[in-house]
Formats: C-alpha cells, structure tokens, sequence
C-alpha cells in the first residue's frame, strides 16, 4: 500500500513550479494588491500616503498579537482567548500605574508576565490533557474575561501617566511608536520562527508530531511555549492600545478582535490545520484585513456589514486551502 | 458436495485508497488466484505477511473490485459494489479487530444499522426479542442481549460478533486470525461454535497462521505466496514442514553486500527487558559492525523492543547497557545524543515530514548537534544536506525538492541520510526496504553494509525471510514478545527455520 501511495504522489507532484505554484506559495500577496488596486480604483481619498500610513497605525497592535498567533497556528493550534486577555491586560497595565502608581517598566512587565502566565495555562492544557486547543482557549477566554470583570468591576482606568501617553503618541520619521515597536517585534519573530531550531522545531511539529517526537524534538515544550509567546504577544498589544486610547477597560479586544488576528493569520498564509506560516505573510494579511476595514470606513458602511466580509473571508481561506490540500492529495 | 464460492484468476494490481489500479503499474499484488469453497468446509488460507491473503479477501468482501478474473457465489457471477452488498449476499466477515459499538448492548449490536421501526419509533422489544432467538439457535442460552459490550470478554465479543453476522443469513464467514486474543479454553468454545456452523451449512474461510490449530479445525488448505495461489492441499495430507517450504518458496538471490568485519565488543546488551507487563524478559546484544537481525511475525513484538530501547515506549523491566554503562529513562532526545538512531517501520507516518524539503529532513533529527547555538546556518545546512545525498545517491532535482516528490526508493534514502546525519553507532531499522523496489533495496543494502564496515552496530528487523538471512550475521526471532530463537551459524539460517520459530 505504501509502494502504491508513493508512486502515485511520484506522478502527480513531478511538474514544474508554475502558475499554481505561484498562486499557492503568494496567495496572500495577490489578494493584498487586488484590495489595494479595488480601493485605489473605485474609493475615493484611498490613494494617499496619509491614508496608507493610517492603516498601518491602526493595524498594527493586532499585528503583534496576529505575529503570536501565528506560532500558535503553526503548531495546529489556535488560540481563542487572545481578545479577552488583551482586555484584561490593559485593564492591569491600568491598574498598576494609575491604581498603584508603579513605576511604567514595572507595570509592562507584570502585564507582559499576566499575558505569559495566560498563555502558559492555555498551553499547558492543551499539551498535557490533550483538550482541543479551540476548547481550552474558549473556555480560558471567558474565565480571563470573568476574571476581568470582577477584578475591575468593569470600570475603565483612564488618566495613564503623561510618560505613557508621551510614548504613545510619538512619532518617528512619520511612523508612530506603535509601528516602530510593531517593526521590532517583527524582526524578533522572524528571527525566531525562521532563523531559530525553535522555528525549526515548530513547523516540524506542526506538520508531523510522531516524526518529530522520534527526532528527538520535545513536542510538549514546543507546544506549550507558543501559548507563551501568544500571550505575552497579546498583553504587548494590550500595553499599547492602552497608552494609544488613554483608556484601560476590560472590554477592549474581545471576540471581535480575536478574529480579526486570526483572519488575518489564515489571510497571511498561516494554515489552520498546522506547520505552516511566515512573519511577512501574516503582516501582510493584517494590513489587507485593515485595508479592507478601511475601504468599508470610506464607504461608510455598516458595522455589521463588516463583520460579515470578515466572516467570509475567513471561510473562504478555509475552503481554499482545503481545496488545495485536496489537489496536492 | 456443492461449491458454494469460486474465485478464479483474480488479479489485482497495486491501488490507490479507492481500490482504483494506478495508472500504468505493473506490480501485482495478486496474480491469477484461485480459490474456491464447499458448502460446510472449513477452508484455511495461509501465508506470510504480504503473500495477499487480506488483499484477497477485500476483493471477496466488496472492499475492492478485482481487475481481472471472475468470481461466482452459488454458481452465480458475483460482482458487488460495497462490503454492505456483499453482506446482503451472505458474506461476512470477522475482523481480528472486532467492530462492535462498547457502548451498545448485545441486541443493539446485532441489529446496528437495520433497526426494525414500529410506529416510526425503534422497536426495542422486537431487537431483544430476535436476538434472544438467535443467541439460543446456537446454543447461548446463558448470554443476555442486554448484556452491553464492553462489559463482556474478547471470546464473547466474537461470539456476538459472529451471531451477528449469522443473523444475516450468511453463507460464508471470514475468520480473520480469529484465536489470535484467546485463551485455550475459549479457543475450544470457538471451535465447537466452528463445528456446528459447519453442519448447519455455514461455509468458512479461516485464516490463521497457527499451526497446531489449523489441522484440529480445518478441511482444506491453500497457500498464498506473493500474490499467487500456490496450492491448495486437503488437511489429510498436512504437513507442517511442506507447507512451510510452500509458504516459502523464494530462492535467495545474490543482491546482498558483505564486506564489513564483526568486532569483539558490545554496543549494546538487552537483559531481561520485558516489553510488557506479561511478556517474557528478552536477553539481546549486539556487536560493533554487526548487522543482527529480528525475524518475526507482525506483532511478535520487534518494533516494540526497538521502540522501548529508543525510548519512546515504556518497559516493564529489565536494563538496558550501552557502551558499557546502564543506559536508563531513554528518551528519543537522549538516544540520539547518545548515538542511537530509530530509522521507523513507516517513513510516512513517523519518519520522515514529507511536506518538507530533502535538507530539513536531513537535518532534522540532528538540529541541535549542528547548530549547538540554536541558530540555523542554511549554508552548514547545504552543505551537511549535499554530502548525504552524495553519499547514499539520492536521486532529485536539488535538495530543496518536497520529499513527497520522491520515489519511494528515494524517500528510504532519504531518511537513512537522516539518521546518518546524527552520527549513530547503533542504528535500529525497521522494515528498511519496505515498499520500494528491487534496484533501491539493493542499494540500501549496500549502504547497509558500508555503515556496518563504519563500526555501527545495525539492528534490523524485517518480515522479509530473504533479506534476514541475506543481510544478518546473526538472527534472533520473536514470537509473543520474547525470543524464541538465536541463530549465530549463517549456515544455519534458513527459511524454513526461522518461519517454523515464529509460528
């Protein structure tokens, strides 16, 4: 049966890269232009530098927690949870330095250690029970968010210290700091997913748990340490909301927000059933899910409406990749 | 008496997961067999693993259509589209891995998917009622139908198994290795189960590979050996020797290199491992440059014995002394940085990530030896990857080629160069030449032989009787999870030997 299998995967798969190729390995990018030429066409006040840069502004908080996702797809995981403790996050950035007048540096790292510690629950039970990760996460999901609620008694923190805001609103050769630290988490994450054993270990795990534990690559700390990465990705993200809108309230992030990073994931490349992703690509996948966001702003559309064609972009990545794996097969 | 079942000169190719042939293959998985069946016979089918015995029976099951040859059930052309027509027909079959629902009741279970309906709702007292009939027809007077499955023994469960099918006014049952997880006394429950079945009509095919058995509940035997039926004897004139030599057959060729040199010194000695809790322990070692084989049947306990050495399998006793010292806790990552390499039974599944590319494959099993600062170094990387792939001549286009574009052959290389890669001195292989053809599996054989020469010691199992003798210095054979055999004379390695020990 193995002979059999082989030959046919031999027959099929021996053609030259070409046209599907292509569409395969830069989906991602070809659906971004097809975004950028529509708006650019038919939107008025899309063209434009400022406009650009304004997307990039608003997409970047969920690109960091979308670069955190990322690990986590990689793994065939998925971590649902990401919105509520981007929520509770700011709420504790809030608390510790207007509450509890910490000093800021402090504040960030208890944040980053709560998203880390979040994470590393999330992890742990998604490894050590075996429990589906989209249950884990759902489930820690709405405990963070009750957690939130009744630690805050969903009041909002406002009044953040002027250093935070000062850093919050300064700007660079034109690009806010958001950008800037959006740029520098990238380069980490690329370094790590693609240059590290750990990145290397990952898509190997992602693509073939029982090959890779046989390789001797610790499958359990490869797992649980993506959590890790998530969470402490999202709580970054939740420092800088926080500092951009001078508010601190549980409410932030949410179901809404969760999806949008994982659209864009899937958007980017990432495959949802594991092994695969890029830094570059789910940046990419951010930006045109907030180029999208944009082009429905200009056209002033419904809210609503632009739930929906999130919706279906992220069922259509889905049958397209599916699709894809049934053509490889 | 009347020949209820005739299959003449199936043929079947190698197939995809549809049962469809592959475009433009040659290779056969059964040739011109034929087989046949009397009404109320007990007919046992005998082979080695991969003769085609279960290929045969997935033809006659409706699992898969035949390419050619024709079959006729009751004198009639039998063609079904399904194993639920063939069932209709009166065919059933009794899976070694019996499929019943634990979680439903005897009853249920007999009538799962073809409930009567009263009213639009189930009709539970008809089901009970039935199955009470067809539990005491046979003599089961003291089973309850309610009685749920998992709380039953694995004998009762083939009974309700086999009541089921029979509720089916089946004709000709398929007992596939059906004694295989029964005690003797249950054994002799079945065979008396057997012997009323036959006076009711009931035709079997029986399939097994115990001897001592096959004489007490058979009529008729035929032998399959690879792919082809080779002759079918009346149980009068068994012999087990004969039919030992029939199942064999094969003459060994001369594909096999040898120029390696066994040396003094263990690598490693094995003692009183037990490789499960009711297992006898097993006493094993193994030379520097010694290519020591592991004959047996599948699921004698070869791929378990290698699993627990490398540590990704627990053992019930005994140690383990590598180089000397006692090597305990192993784990894969502690193997392989000792200098065990595991080269797995299915390169797919467990050995190599086919949707990567050939360098990380090579790699893979070796990425924190060679980049012991975690940091990838795609140059080292190349280069390490281009010496490999040199070396065992893998055939690509680069080595940035996806491996499941490889030829079988090809891929076998392949994740030889990963264990290769980490260095290894002791190499366990299983089913090295699984699956790929007679050109490749010479040129595995003669890497093999050079990593021999290198001073590892190779552990290889293999189902494969001319390949063990061919290849090994020494042979040890397991039969239930402990060895039954150590043939050290290469003179004394034959066929016939080692397939008599591990049945």
């Amino acid at each position: 049966m193995a002979a059999a299998k082989n030959q046919a995967a031999t027959q099929t798969n021996t053609g030259k890269p070409g046209v599907k190729h292509f569409a395969k390995s830069y989906g991602n990018v070809i659906i971004f232009v097809a975004v950028w030429l529509y708006g650019m066409l038919f939107i008025e006040n899309f063209i434009g530098i400022e406009n650009g840069i304004n997307i990039i502004t608003q997409g970047a908080i969920a690109a960091i927690c979308c670069l955190g996702m990322t690990f986590v797809l990689m793994t065939g995981g998925i971590d649902l949870s990401v919105g509520y403790l981007v929520g509770f996050c700011a709420y504790i950035f809030g608390y510790c330095t207007v509450m509890r007048g910490m000093p800021v540096a402090l504040a960030i790292i208890i944040t980053l250690l709560v998203g880390a510690f979040f994470g590393l629950i999330n992890g742990l039970l998604v490894q050590m029970l075996k429990i589906p990760a989209f249950i884990v996460t759902l489930g820690s999901g709405y405990i963070i968010y009750g957690i939130a609620q009744i630690f805050s008694n969903g009041s909002a923190i406002t009044n953040l210290p002027p250093a935070v805001l000062a850093v919050g609103r300064a700007k660079f050769f034109g690009l806010s700091s958001t950008v800037w630290i959006m740029l520098l988490v990238s380069v980490v994450c690329f370094f790590i997913l693609h240059k590290s054993t750990y990145g290397r270990a990952l898509t190997s795990v992602g693509l073939n748990p029982a090959a890779s534990g046989l390789s001797g690559i610790n499958a359990s700390f490869t797992t649980i340490a993506v959590y890790v990465i998530c969470g402490t990705c999202s709580a970054l993200g939740a420092v800088l909301m926080a500092a951009r809108v001078n508010n601190c309230v549980c409410s932030m992030g949410g179901t809404d927000f969760t999806f949008t990073v994982i659209t864009a994931a899937v958007l980017g490349g990432a495959s949802l059933f594991g092994g695969v992703g890029t830094v570059w690509g789910s940046l990419l996948g951010v930006m045109t899910i907030y180029t999208i966001q944009n082009i429905l702003g200009l056209l002033s559309v419904n809210y609503y409406m632009y739930t929906a064609v999130q919706s279906i972009i992220i069922l259509a990545a889905i049958i397209f990749e599916n699709v894809k794996n049934r053509v490889i097969q | 008496m009347a020949k209820i079942l005739e299959m003449k000169n199936i043929t079947k190719y190698i197939f995809d997961e549809y049962g469809k042939k592959i475009a433009g293959t040659t290779v056969k998985i059964l040739d011109q067999v034929s087989f046949d069946l009397e009404q109320g016979e007990v007919h046992v089918l005998i082979g080695e693993n991969g003769a085609g015995k279960s290929t045969l029976m997935k033809v006659l099951g409706g699992n898969i259509p035949p390419d050619e040859g024709n079959i006729l059930l009751d004198g009639q052309p039998y063609a079904v589209k399904g194993p639920k027509e063939a069932r209709e027909k009166g065919i059933a079959f009794i899976h070694q891995e019996l499929n019943l629902c634990l979680n439903l009741d005897i009853a249920h279970n007999i009538f799962l998917g073809r409930e009567p309906v009263r009213h639009g709702l189930i009709d539970h007292k008809y089901i009970y009622k039935k199955s009470r009939e067809y539990l005491d027809e046979f003599g089961f007077h003291d089973i309850d139908p309610k009685t749920m499955i998992r709380d039953l023994s694995t004998a009762r469960q083939q009974v309700v198994e086999i009541v089921k099918a029979l509720s089916y006014k089946s004709k000709i049952l398929i007992m596939d290795e059906p004694t295989a997880s029964l005690t003797s006394s249950e054994i002799s429950h079945l065979f008396e189960l057997i012997h009323k079945l036959k006076s009711n009509g009931v035709s079997i095919i029986y399939i097994s590979h115990r001897m001592d058995e096959l004489k007490e509940i058979g009529d008729r035997l035929t032998v399959l050996r690879d792919g082809q039926s080779i002759e079918t004897i009346s149980m009068q004139d068994f012999d087990q020797d004969m039919v030992v030599r029939l199942m064999v057959g094969r003459t060994i060729s001369n594909m096999y290199t040898c120029t390696h040199q066994v040396s003094a010194e263990d690598v490693i000695r094995v003692e009183g491992l037990k490789i499960g809790p009711h297992t006898e322990p097993i006493d094993i070692h193994i030379k520097k440059g010694e290519i020591v084989g592991m004959g047996g049947l599948v699921g004698s306990g070869r791929s378990e014995l290698a699993r627990s050495i490398f540590g990704v399998r627990p053992y019930f006793g005994g140690k383990i002394i590598y180089k000397g010292n006692e090597y305990a806790n192993p784990t894969a990552m502690k193997s392989i940085r000792s200098g065990i390499a595991y080269l797995s039974e299915d390169r797919k599944i467990d050995g190599l990530i086919i949707e990567k590319d050939i360098k990380e494959n090579i790699s893979m099993a070796s990425i924190y030896a060679l980049f012991p600062n975690h940091v990838i170094n795609k140059k080292r990387e190349r280069e390490e990857a281009s010496k490999k792939i040199n070396e065992l001549n893998v055939i690509c286009r680069s080595m940035d080629q996806l491996v499941s574009t490889l030829s079988g052959g090809n891929q076998q290389k392949v994740l030889f160069a990963k264990w290769l890669e980490s260095k290894p001195d002791l190499l366990i292989l299983d089913e090295p030449t699984r699956g790929i053809d007679v050109n490749a599996k010479a040129e595995i054989y003669e890497i093999m032989d050079s990593i021999a020469r290198q001073g590892v010691a190779i552990m290889m199992i293999s189902s494969e009787l001319p390949e063990l003798i061919g290849m090994s210095d020494r042979i040890y054979v397991m039969k239930k999870g402990s060895i039954s055999l150590e043939i050290v004379d290469k003179a004394q390695m034959t066929q016939e030997r080692i397939l008599a020990s591990t049945l």
